[in-house]
């Protein structure tokens, strides 16, 4: 009985919680319709409003279908496979065009052409979690380029996928209290910034594939990371 | 000198508001972080209206508002708070962080941010 009011409970807080990052979207959508409306309004800039509608719909679709995905993972079934990583990376960057484009800043992608880095991931999940971090660094990121770099460590047992930006800093004791606090109830109050259910949102999904993610801070920005078992697939050829 | 300082970390907002505030022929500066803001409070002339949002990055709106009340200069700036978490706020607490208006992000009209700003710099 106790166990079933613990699960009701926790997923009226998950909903309420989701709901709350929600709100943010919805209101911003709201205003960006009502401006469409203001005589003052010039048709290039109604042009604008309209991308900046249809990006934030879109990266509000994308969290809704993550929290989904969040809370169906326990018995669910993803194929863990040989992933390259940097496919995965090109098409985010192809998906996030035309953000990269209304703000005119770009994503560079750094690997080594010369040794083939495969991770041991699904697809599916490893795509959402570098989306999330590629959103928040282009999001929070102040320079025109935000750095997306891919390398094994861990004497090749690891490969890295990292995201670099010069934006305001996160402190080690907040990037703790974001990963652990999806199943929490939790003061929103008290959260540093939006994107935070987005990270615990990727911690889980890189548990789920046997991985961590992580975070470096610089004294100008920060670097998210995701840390996945390496494929020993190449090692056998 | 800057009318209106606004902080606002969602880029799509912050424009909406800088637009909406320089077409009212208002000269606005902006930031996304606090830090910033205050770093400009500190070594420019002080606007005559803070807009600023709680939730941010970092830190938040609520650390910069006790950081402006404690500097004699920044004590009685006039505070425009536009947030989607107004439900946090009391009549006991705007009062506490001298705030003068408390602004909806989700059911505000397009011009009510415009409305409060002219109606403390005209009163003033």
């Amino acid at each position: 009985m106790s166990r079933d009011k613990n699960l009701i409970v926790g997923g009226f807080d998950q909903a309420i919680w989701a709901a709350h990052e929600l709100k943010s979207p919805l209101a911003l959508v709201r205003q960006l319709a009502l401006s469409l409306g203001d005589e003052d309004t010039t048709q290039i800039e109604k042009e604008l409003i309209i991308d900046k509608i249809r990006i934030t719909a879109e990266k509000a679709i994308r969290f809704t279908s993550d929290i989904t995905k969040v809370s169906n993972l326990e018995g669910a079934l993803f194929d863990l496979e040989p992933i390259n990583p940097i496919e995965i990376c090109k098409e985010v960057v192809f998906d996030l065009q035309p953000f990269m484009k209304l703000y005119d800043k770009t994503i560079k992608l750094k690997y080594k052409k010369s040794h083939p880095l495969l991770m041991i991931a699904n697809r599916d999940l490893l795509r959402r979690i570098i989306l999330n971090f590629a959103d928040n660094s282009l999001y929070y990121g102040v320079e025109k380029e935000i750095e997306m770099a891919i390398r094994s460590i861990n004497k090749k047992q690891k490969i890295r996928v990292s995201l670099r930006d010069r934006g305001p800093q996160i402190n080690k004791k907040q990037f703790l209290d974001l990963i652990s606090n999806v199943n929490k109830n939790k003061n929103l109050s008290s959260r540093p910034e939006s994107s935070g259910i987005g990270v615990s949102i990727a911690s889980r999904f890189a548990k789920f594939m046997g991985g961590d993610i992580g975070l470096i801070r610089h004294k100008d920005g920060v670097t998210f990371y995701v840390d996945l078992d390496a494929s020993k697939q190449m090692s056998l050829l | 000198m800057s009318d209106v300082l606004i902080l606002e970390d969602n880029k799509f907002f912050l424009e909406l508001f800088e637009n909406k505030l320089r077409k009212s022929g208002y000269k606005t500066v902006s930031f996304e972080d606090a830090y910033s803001a205050m770093d400009y409070m500190a070594d420019n002339q002080l606007p005559k209206v803070v807009v600023l949002d709680i939730l941010l990055p970092a830190v938040t709106g609520v650390a910069l508002i006790n950081e402006m009340k404690s500097h004699a200069d920044m004590r009685d700036l006039p505070i425009i708070v536009c947030t989607s978490i107004v439900d946090r706020f009391t009549a006991s607490s705007m009062k506490q962080y001298g705030i003068n208006f408390l602004l909806d992000k989700s059911t505000m009209e397009p011009n009510d941010l415009v409305y409060a700003v002219k109606s403390i710099i005209n009163y003033e």
